[in-house]
């Protein structure tokens, strides 16, 4: 069970950083929902250790189906409504993002080990996992110059908030956590419009100018 | 196992993965041809070229100088030498106490005189191809360092090849796995394989490793194609023994012994069919894309870093 969560933890941080070198839009919103599965697959491995088993089942079975469908759909709705053809643009190129995300990550996964390196964790290594893909989204969000890689830089980042979250204290309250999945949609959804509007407001691009 | 019987066997290994080299590289031709529904070249092909080209003459282009004709010699010892590195079958007994890192180094050695001789003939072409093959390198290479690294940071000493073949119990962790697919990418770089450099190509423009050998001919042709065999194959025997060392047998007990040599063959010949399918599937990188295609190894192997330390 442990190699397994060990698997799925570095696949997590490794899709952050596939998001982050590649240049097509698409293919980044999918990894993106790959990313959440593995996260509901987390949540699933976390439950026999957790006093509520059930909140976690439902924790899994929201971030599959709102991250993992109903986001993602969302995006790639707006992406066609929007004609989006052309590869992402960068404002960081992709060699130098890389390595700050290299650095991050080695910077998050120090901290983690020095603050909670004792075994008050639920989970080994998820905080450190979940620290490192909060940059590399963060990373994701600065370096993009469109709308909508900026909004998956976001939803990394928040799929690593949820993984720090449960490797702390095995996720936050159950309502807090429905909660959070709602928000999320709803914010993709407003996010989606407003990129649309913006778009059809302004004469050039979907984005105001650099 | 005395001296002499250890020396034996290393430098059976080296003779054994030189003399296979051909057959590997007519390997991933035929696979590929079957890809493209082609019947393809005969397995044997790589032997009846180098046994043509050994017949023929040298010719030299006029302002080549004495490094010209050294450059291939080079090349195809450092090749050679460096598969005398590390164990693929036995840890057993192993009588060079080099390590991976040397093994990386030496290949490097064949690369720069390679490069050199590129140059020596002045022509634009080979200028060309020996400027892009040492920028691709310089980017290779600290991936390969680093990915090395990460595996001797488990054993605590020297990244020697036979201590880091026996290092067992750790297969499959993902870190060790991060590290080969890292290892895995340079191969495709330093090998001159599909998203970096196409093999088949003739197109002078889009060339890199065939740009510097533009001007060989003869039994100098033959050793730099060999030489160039003879490093793909080490690298990926480098992988398959290094860093997925499962079925490495640690006795000198027979049994065991032909039982690893199958697994390594097994695991030699996966991998070069595992190069087929990439370059089969993948399409050419721009050269200007290269750095992003290194750098994502390079994340990789600090991943597998990462992994080791945290998880």
């Amino acid at each position: 069970m442990d190699r397994l969560l060990s698997h799925a933890l570095i696949l997590l941080v490794a899709i952050a950083i596939y998001v982050l070198a590649s240049r097509q839009l698409v293919r980044s919103i999918r990894a993106f929902a790959v990313q959440s599965y593995v996260l509901a697959a987390v949540a699933l491995i976390a439950a026999p250790k957790s006093e509520h088993p059930h909140h976690l089942w439902l924790l899994a079975a929201l971030t599959a189906g709102v991250k993992g469908v109903a986001v993602p759909l969302a995006l790639l709705g707006a992406v066609r409504r929007l004609k989006i053809r052309h590869d992402i643009e960068f404002i960081v190129n992709i060699p130098s993002s890389l390595v700050m995300a290299a650095i991050g990550t080695l910077g998050a996964f120090q901290i983690a080990s020095r603050t909670f390196g004792t075994g008050e964790e639920q989970l080994k290594g998820a905080l450190g996992a979940g620290m490192a893909t909060i940059l590399v989204g963060l990373v994701v969000m600065l370096g993009r110059r469109k709308i909508i890689t900026q909004i998956v830089g976001l939803l990394i980042m928040e799929n690593g908030v949820i993984l720090a979250t449960l490797g702390l204290t095995l996720g936050m309250p159950l309502i807090v956590e429905i909660g959070v999945a709602l928000d999320v949609l709803v914010a993709v959804q407003i996010l989606a419009i407003f990129a649309y509007r913006i778009s059809n407001e302004l004469p050039r691009g979907e984005g105001p100018p650099p | 196992m005395s001296l002499a019987v250890r020396l034996a066997l290393t430098l059976s290994q080296a003779a054994l993965l030189a003399a296979v080299a051909p057959l590997v590289n007519g390997f991933i031709k035929v696979l590929k041809a079957r890809f493209q529904r082609r019947v393809g070249p005969p397995l044997t092909q790589g032997y009846r070229d180098l046994a043509k080209l050994l017949v023929k003459e040298n010719l030299h282009a006029a302002p080549t100088s004495a490094l010209f004709r050294l450059a291939p010699a080079v090349s195809l010892t450092s090749a050679v030498l460096a598969s005398a590195t590390f164990p693929c079958v036995a840890f057993g007994g192993w009588a060079a106490s080099g390590d991976v890192l040397t093994a990386l180094y030496v290949l490097a050695l064949g690369r720069f005189f390679t490069a050199l001789a590129g140059l020596d003939a002045a022509s634009a072409f080979g200028g060309l191809g020996s400027s892009r093959d040492v920028s691709i390198a310089a980017l290779a290479e600290p991936v390969a360092v680093v990915a090395v690294l990460v595996l001797a940071a488990g054993v605590g000493g020297p990244p020697d090849g036979a201590v880091l073949a026996g290092v067992h119990g750790t297969v499959f962790t993902s870190w060790r796995l991060l590290a080969a697919i890292a290892f895995f990418l340079v191969v495709l770089a330093e090998c001159a394989r599909v998203p970096v450099d196409n093999p088949a190509t003739h197109l002078e423009l889009t060339m890199v490793h065939e740009a510097m050998l533009l001007e060989y001919s003869g039994r100098e042709f033959a050793a730099s194609t060999l030489a160039a065999q003879v490093k793909q194959t080490v690298l990926l025997a480098l992988l398959a023994a290094v860093f997925l060392p499962d079925g490495l047998g640690a006795s000198g007990d027979p049994g065991a012994l032909a039982l690893s040599a199958a697994a390594f063959a097994a695991k030699l010949f996966g991998l070069a069919a595992l190069v087929a399918v990439v370059e089969s599937s993948v399409a050419k990188l721009r050269l200007f894309r290269v750095p992003d295609f290194l750098g994502a190894a390079a994340g990789l192997a600090i991943l597998a870093y990462v992994a080791r330390e945290a998880l």
